[in-house]
């Protein structure tokens, strides 16, 4: 239960960190990018799906928009997140 | 299949209905008879004016065609917010903006039969002109009214409020735009008679008041707030990405509404004569359908833009 827990808040700061770029429409990017990539469903993502899922967002990103500063602050931000959850994982 | 599914059916189908609308617009520039006043205005030959209205019905063909994609687009992208939070919104935004594309071509096919029917049966022509601006009244007001439905809705999903200087802003604008309307209207009146129907709108005074004047007021504040609720959603909306999507299909719908209250004031201001002329209207008219086909434009763009960030 506690490990469930803890993959949800790691969906919860990604749609976070999306927020800033998508408002609105984050949560349904996300999970639609969790469920056709990575083929999970949203509650199953983990600190071991971020650094594909990030790779993919990049890839989809790129598609919405031809500003490549936004893309990589975007991204740059998801690393530091999935560093964060990596480092939170070892320490623990 | 009933008359009324049929009518929806046409209207989900934006560019079936833009086909029927144009070809339908073309034949009657073809084949309704020419105005003896137009011809002996500009000393056009019928060739000749038939060839001047097609080339300014050309230009009207194009922005209805940005017109009819707008919504299209608009209408694609409602579908597939359906079930979210905004989905219920953005489904009356689509609605509104087909209303106010439809209003044009519209009312401008309905008149031109109007006055064709009146070039020949001189008593007629107080009839068309009436219709004619009970007609381009309606339409655009209906989508005002929508359009300012959704938009409340979208602040109200936003959380937020329209603010005091906001408000205020739009009363005084209204107030100017209203006092210069009457002031120009009741000049085309004899104010002794209540009854005289000897006037530009053939109306008694106290029937323009009442179904034209107060119901024109009404809508261009129903329009100018939608423009002023919907430019704050855009502004305060959350998401780099979404924000500047929603800004495009937000000016744009803002140009059209301004573009839509311009043609209608001139309208009221210097009321319609019944036959095609080559006059300062003409370019107001054309000037304000370019600058509300490029709104539409704009509208398409950003509903691309909002869609493709829930496909991919």
């Amino acid at each position: 239960m506690a490990a469930k827990n803890n993959d949800s808040s790691v969906y919860d700061q990604v749609v976070k960190v999306t927020h800033v770029y998508l408002g609105p429409a984050a949560d349904r990017f996300i999970a639609r990018q969790v469920e056709n990539h990575l083929h999970k469903s949203p509650e199953q993502l983990s600190e071991a799906d971020l650094e594909s899922l990030i790779d993919w967002i990049q890839v989809v990103v790129a598609l919405i928009t031809d500003n490549n500063e936004i893309i990589e602050e975007y991204t740059a931000e998801l690393r530091k997140l999935a560093r964060a959850s990596n480092k939170a994982k070892a320490d623990s | 299949m009933n008359l009324k599914q049929r009518v929806i059916q046409i209207v989900q189908r934006p560019m079936v209905s833009y086909t029927v609308l144009a070809v339908t617009y073309l034949l009657l520039i073809l084949v309704l008879p020419a105005s003896k006043d137009s011809l002996s205005a500009h000393n056009f030959s019928e060739f000749e004016y038939r060839i001047v209205r097609l080339s300014i019905g050309i230009i009207y063909l194009i922005t209805w065609f940005a017109a009819f994609y707008g919504y299209k687009k608009l209408a694609e992208y409602a579908a597939r917010i359906k079930r979210t939070k905004e989905g219920a919104a953005f489904k009356q935004l689509a609605i509104g903006t087909a209303w106010l594309a439809w209003s044009f071509p519209v009312a401008l096919i309905v008149s031109n039969i109007l006055y064709a029917i009146s070039y020949g049966w001189e008593d007629f022509k107080p009839t068309a002109i009436i219709l004619t601006n009970y007609l381009s009244l309606v339409l655009p007001l209906v989508g005002f009214t929508i359009i300012g439905s959704a938009a409340h809705r979208l602040m109200q999903a936003a959380h937020l409020r329209p603010s005091l200087l906001g408000i205020r802003t739009i009363a005084v604008l209204l107030a100017l735009i209203g006092v210069a309307y009457c002031y120009a209207t009741f000049t085309g009146f004899n104010l002794g008679d209540l009854g005289d129907t000897n006037n530009p709108y053939y109306l008694p005074i106290i029937v323009m008041i009442t179904t034209i004047m107060a119901p024109h007021l009404y809508a261009w504040f129903a329009g100018l707030f939608a423009t002023y609720e919907i430019s704050l959603v855009g502004k305060q909306a959350s998401g780099l990405l979404y924000r500047n999507a929603l800004m495009l299909l937000v000016t744009g719908l803002g140009i059209v509404i301004i573009s839509s209250i311009a043609i209608e004031y001139m309208f009221s201001l210097l009321p319609r004569q019944g036959f095609f002329t080559l006059d300062y209207r003409l370019i107001w008219t054309v000037f304000f359908r370019i600058l509300a086909g490029i709104g539409f434009v704009l509208i398409a763009l950003g509903a691309i833009r909002l869609k493709r960030i829930e496909e991919i």
